[in-house]
């Protein structure tokens, strides 16, 4: 087991260096120069390349990424332009931010899909197994950010129930967060939601066929016992996968989700360092959430080795890492 | 070969879902081609004093005698079926010129994506070995991006309009077309028929492109269909972030985000365009839905 984890933390040292070659190649064709940016529309032409050389913008580009790779290798992801802090402690200034709001998206995803993808399943084909499958279809289909403005329409504007940007602050109670936390984590969770209960119900119909739950209900086992015990189990391994590509789709959704309530996340920051063209600040923050993503994904991949002893880990080494 | 399409083609038309997925996609398509002819008013046309109108403006409804309620238009306001904007551009008109670049951003950067996708896909699996990992980490690589973020990038980078829309979207669909077409491929170069056209002598690149593509083409189809739905998601995403289309040309995610600031006073020009997005992407994914299930009935006993 040891050895395969290792082997697949070798295995993302390319995986890795490629996304920096991305990151770097993209930021540096942002156009518009960062220098000129930093100093205003003020700063006199000396100053502006007096900047450029102290950036190293004057260097050859693969002097540049030379640097730029080495500042990686010691964790420093370099000073933001635009607020001459460390991009590291901005990121981690909100990084938690955008945490809270996944896992409770994740949460409230788990807990309404697990449940209808396994009624549905038990019920194939009944109205609620249709039903229900409609709507995850028409929640695979949703956009994320007009379901935010919808959610603030209705709960903010007509009803005023719940604030509508921002994360309040914990000094008012842990009430205040969780009553900003509710629409923005709604609309988050909406396609993950979605996607679990078409895969929760994919993956016990596949179960239910097995042979092990006939001799189950055979032995007179309630049905109760036999969706919860036998086949649960079983069809959480397809869903786990799908859990590893929901982060990736759960970070897009939060940059997203945070533009429309104002959330102090990581997406808003890189957002914003986007308009600023503080691409310090994008390729720390971009190359900081590919590596979550990542390392979340091979957490992912090891879990799914723990949980299914048919797969053998010495041969799924090769395999493509991301998924 | 024939009956096989036909087969497939019944179950497709069997599946409720489908059918009215694919009326969805046919409709949108109609509406695009014909948008000229439909739209009431020029879509870019400002009319300050009409602006931010209500839905159904201009509509008049009388109770005449017995016969119930009729339609007439008695003074010469204009008729605003569904509201005017903040410029008082009809929301109609702009919605229905929206559908091009959605259907236009959707089907072509699924095109060059898919295609450039699909070749990579094919090479990596067909010879394996290091060129299947150099291509499968670069692949990697631009999969550990969370899309939105590398599309948000890629348009900074590139600056707004039509054309760079569809190569940031291009370019996010490419490791996910690589990826299914490499695992089909590694499935089916191992079939007894690739094995019989290499020992009658058929070249690698005859073998990739008419022996092993042709059987990477069920779920290359069904991948596209969902494919397009994400495309136009991210379009519509990126023209909300304002990294889309140029205004005052209308894209549904830049009506949006237009709308996003009226949403107290005005909310029809947020719900109407919002709808428009997520009928679409429904119409494509209830399509792509039963065209699966329709190509591989195994899936659904």
């Amino acid at each position: 087991m040891l050895k395969y984890i290792i082997k697949r933390i070798i295995g993302l040292i390319p995986v890795l260096f490629c996304v920096s070659v991305v990151v770097f190649v993209i930021t540096r064709v942002i156009p518009g120069d960062p220098a000129a940016v930093m100093l205003g529309p003020q700063a006199t032409n000396e100053a502006v390349e007096a900047l450029r050389i102290k950036l190293g913008l004057r260097d050859p580009l693969l002097v540049q990424y030379g640097r730029f790779l080495m500042q990686l290798l010691r964790g420093d992801l370099g000073t933001s332009i635009a607020y001459n802090q460390p991009v590291l402690d901005l990121i981690l200034d909100t990084f938690p931010n955008t945490v809270l709001l996944a896992a409770s998206s994740l949460l409230i995803a788990t807990i309404v899909a697990l449940p209808i993808g396994i009624l549905s399943a038990v019920k194939q084909y009944s109205i609620f197994d249709y039903l229900s499958m409609t709507f995850a279809l028409v929640g695979v289909s949703m956009p994320v950010y007009w379901l935010g403005l919808m959610l603030v329409l209705l709960f903010s504007i007509k009803l005023q129930l719940l604030p509508s940007i921002g994360m309040g602050s914990l000094s008012n109670g842990l009430g205040d967060i969780l009553s900003h936390l509710i629409l923005p984590s709604i609309a988050l969770a909406t396609i993950p939601m979605a996607n679990f209960a078409r895969i929760t119900r994919s993956s016990m119909l596949e179960v239910v066929r097995q042979d092990y739950i006939r001799t189950a209900r055979a032995k007179g086992l309630s049905e109760w016992k036999v969706i919860i015990k036998h086949s649960l189990k079983n069809a959480m391994v397809p869903l786990l996968t799908v859990m590893g590509m929901q982060i990736s789709m759960m970070l897009s959704g939060a940059v997203l989700t945070e533009t429309i309530f104002a959330w102090p996340g990581m997406g808003r920051l890189v957002v914003d360092a986007i308009e600023k063209r503080d691409f310090i600040m994008v390729q720390g923050s971009v190359m900081f959430l590919a590596f979550i993503f990542v390392f979340v994904n091979l957490c992912v991949d090891v879990l799914y080795v723990l949980v299914n002893p048919r797969i053998s880990y010495d041969n799924k080494g090769g395999d493509s890492s991301g998924a | 070969m024939g009956l096989k399409k036909n087969m497939v083609l019944q179950r497709l038309l069997k599946n409720k879902l489908a059918v009215i997925g694919l009326v969805i996609v046919v409709i949108n398509i109609l509406v695009a081609l014909l948008a000229p002819k439909l739209a009431p008013y020029d879509p870019t046309h400002m009319d300050l004093a009409n602006s931010l109108q209500e839905p159904g403006t201009g509509i008049h409804f009388f109770h005449t005698d017995d016969t119930g309620f009729h339609l007439i238009k008695i003074d010469d306001t204009e008729i605003h079926l569904l509201g005017t904007d903040d410029f008082g551009r009809d929301l109609l008109s702009r919605i229905v010129y929206g559908s091009r670049v959605s259907l236009l951003v959707g089907f072509v950067s699924i095109l060059i994506g898919g295609t450039l996708g699909t070749v990579l896909g094919l090479i990596a699996g067909f010879y394996g070995g290091k060129i299947d990992s150099v291509i499968m980490r670069f692949m990697d690589g631009l999969f550990a991006f969370p899309y939105v973020l590398l599309a948000i990038t890629l348009m900074t980078a590139l600056g707004t309009g039509l054309h760079n829309i569809i190569i940031a979207v291009s370019i996010i669909n490419i490791p996910g077309f690589a990826r299914i077409v490499r695992g089909e491929t590694l499935v089916v170069k191992e079939l007894d028929y690739v094995e019989a056209a290499r020992s009658l002598g058929a070249k690698n690149r005859r073998l990739i492109f008419w022996h092993i593509l042709p059987n990477c083409m069920a779920p290359l189809i069904v991948y596209a269909t969902m494919g397009i739905a994400g495309a136009i998601l991210s379009e519509a995403a990126l023209s909300f972030l304002g990294l889309g289309i140029k205004p005052p040309d209308p894209s549904w995610g830049s009506i949006l985000k237009d709308g996003q600031e009226y949403l107290a006073v005005a909310p029809h020009i947020t719900t109407f365009s919002g709808l428009s997005i997520l009928f679409t992407v429904l119409g494509f994914n209830l399509f792509g839905d039963g065209l699966r299930d329709a190509l591989d009935p195994r899936l659904k006993q």
